[in-house]
């Protein structure tokens, strides 16, 4: 009988084969992520879309008219700067993109006329501009029948109230939360609170403790009665369940406070300033341009082989990650923001990968500088610089995963 | 000059003086760390210099692009500044990163330092031109004059901070 011939294996090596299929890994994710990231890709699949969503179709503009009347007060600069200061803050805080204003006067009055564009929701921004915000605490006039049949409107004017020391001045902050109603649900409350020091405040709510008071938003009064429970929570409830509306009266409340009404005369919709350009051109352009580039590079041999390699490499992961990521999640972009943000990351791993002894000292300072930007800014200065940010870390990990991958490519083509 | 005399007439007091402290914090901030790090007076000198042109040359060019070329100057040229930090603080970056690199090192010569400096801005400058001349076709009138004026306002930067560090850097 015949044997049959020994088969001999090879000692297999487990770390050289985990090599093969993570650089295999990597790479299909590379590529995901750089198909993703082209423009329409989103064709290819017809289950997902990846279709970059722009700003432009959101975009709207507007123009308000603010009239003041105020032509008898001797600090009408003041007045009008502290105006336009609030309406100014109160908007960027919101996010609105692009605000424009300037005073003007005619006959007795005086005119703050204010350019909006923005992507924001505008009914929210229409109730930004519109409502100048001022609050009275007010007390019950006792000449006046707020039971009158006649005169059911009689509890939500002002005028049918007493003034009291307190304004919107008097409260350190107005925050605005869910509580439980009398019907035992949760529903929005703004709880005024004051500086501990402030006792004025103290004894006007033991003194009006059970008894109805008011608060007056622009002249309308919404009734408020003060608990005979201890401590005594000044709690004024608010007219909206949604999470949206509830930010911008917050955001109303307490960003600073307007000094005299205005009335808003008159609001028209304006031609909006596009300067988003087409995105498809816009990619294929800056694609274009990043591999002439290093193509050029490579050519005029200046720079090692290996150095153009990573520096191409950490840019294509970098954009194609933040490109995807924005389709992905389906967040609003602006183009031109983008184009910006994407140029200025090209030129920083360019730097950052070629020169490795100002690698670290180049991305703090840049992200000290673009912490500050998005702390401080406001409209595309903000976005541009929060977006800048997030692509330097992006781009600190690109470079670690082009150095990881192309020494593992090395090494298993044992080149 | 009719720019200036725009923002100062129609900001209200809190944009001039957000404006105003975002600009400062930048340099302050760029400045100190930069400091801190190389501990040398002559960097800290150039770099201080070097905002400072910049900032010059961003006024020159929003006022050009504004009179010559007629683009109106609106709230998204306010990244121009910026722009041009993060492009001027990337190549300060290079000379600082290779001053304390090489500063405790036996032969310490400044020469080579201004030298490798010299050869990565000029490295940058080219790339940076490629750059944005590469992409000028593809984007709108305000991009190409964000980009442009950001870039040239840099670039100009960056190649008189070389030529002072002949004069200021010294061993």
């Amino acid at each position: 009988m015949k044997r049959l011939p020994k088969i001999k294996i090879k000692r297999i090596d487990f770390k050289y084969v985990f090599n093969y299929l993570f650089v295999i890994i990597l790479t299909s994710l590379i590529l995901v992520a750089i198909l993703i990231s082209l423009p329409l890709t989103e064709r290819v699949s017809s289950q997902v879309t990846y279709d970059l969503k722009t700003k432009s179709e959101l975009y709207w503009a507007k123009d308000y008219t603010l009239q003041l009347d105020i032509w008898d007060r001797i600090d009408k600069e003041k007045i009008l700067d502290r105006t336009t200061s609030t309406l100014y803050k109160r908007l960027s805080k919101y996010g609105v993109e692009k605000i424009d204003m300037y005073t003007f006067t005619q006959g007795e009055m005086e005119y703050i006329n204010i350019h909006v564009q923005s992507s924001m929701p505008q009914e929210y921004v229409d109730e930004l501009i519109r409502s100048p915000f001022i609050i009275n605490i007010v007390t019950r006039n006792p000449d006046i029948d707020f039971e009158d049949p006649e005169n059911p409107y009689a509890i939500y004017l002002q005028d049918n109230y007493l003034d009291t020391e307190f304004t919107r001045d008097s409260f350190r902050n107005i925050y605005v939360t869910k509580l439980k109603n009398s019907a035992n649900e949760y529903s929005y409350f703004a709880l005024f609170k004051t500086w501990p020091w402030n006792s004025q405040w103290k004894t006007f709510l033991e003194d009006y403790q059970g008894i109805e008071v008011g608060v007056s938003v622009d002249g309308f009064v919404t009734p408020v009665q003060i608990p005979t429970t201890q401590p005594i929570v000044f709690a004024l409830p608010i007219s909206t369940e949604e999470k949206e509306e509830a930010k911008l009266i917050n955001l109303l409340y307490n960003t600073d406070t307007i000094p005299e009404p205005y009335t808003l005369i008159d609001e028209q919709q304006v031609p909006i300033e596009d300067i988003e350009g087409d995105y498809i051109k816009i990619l294929e352009g800056v694609l274009l341009a990043t591999i002439v580039i290093y193509a050029y590079l490579l050519l005029i041999n200046k720079t090692s082989k290996k150095t153009l390699i990573l520096s191409a490499l950490s840019t294509v992961i970098t954009i194609s990650l933040w490109v995807s990521y924005l389709k992905i999640m389906s967040i609003p972009t602006d183009i031109f923001l983008l184009t910006i943000e994407i140029l200025a990351m090209i030129a920083i791993l360019r730097i950052t990968t070629e020169n490795s002894e100002s690698k670290i000292v180049v991305n703090v300072l840049l992200a000290l500088i673009a912490s500050l930007v998005a702390i401080l800014g406001t409209g595309y200065a903000k976005i541009f610089a929060s977006d800048l940010f997030v692509l330097l870390m992006l781009g600190i990990i690109s470079q670690q995963i082009a150095w990881f991958y192309t020494t593992k490519v090395k090494n298993i083509l044992k080149i | 000059m009719n720019i200036a005399m725009h923002v100062w007439d129609n900001w209200s007091t809190f944009e001039k003086l957000q404006e105003g402290s975002l600009l400062l914090g930048i340099l302050l901030i760029t400045l100190l760390a930069i400091y801190f790090i190389t501990k040398n007076r002559s960097i800290l000198l150039l770099s201080f210099i070097g905002f400072s042109i910049s900032a010059l040359l961003n006024v020159i060019g929003l006022y050009l692009v504004s009179a010559l070329f007629k683009i109106e100057v609106t709230e998204v040229f306010r990244l121009v500044p910026i722009l041009t930090s993060i492009l001027l603080v990337s190549n300060l970056g290079i000379l600082v990163g290779f001053y304390i690199h090489r500063k405790g090192k036996k032969g310490f010569d400044i020469k080579d330092i201004r030298l490798e400096y010299f050869t990565d801005s000029v490295k940058q400058t080219i790339f940076l031109l490629l750059l944005s001349s590469s992409v000028f076709l593809f984007v709108s009138v305000q991009t190409q004059a964000i980009l442009v004026v950001s870039t040239l306002s840099c670039l100009g930067a960056v190649w008189c901070v070389f030529w002072l560090s002949k004069k200021l850097l010294n061993d």
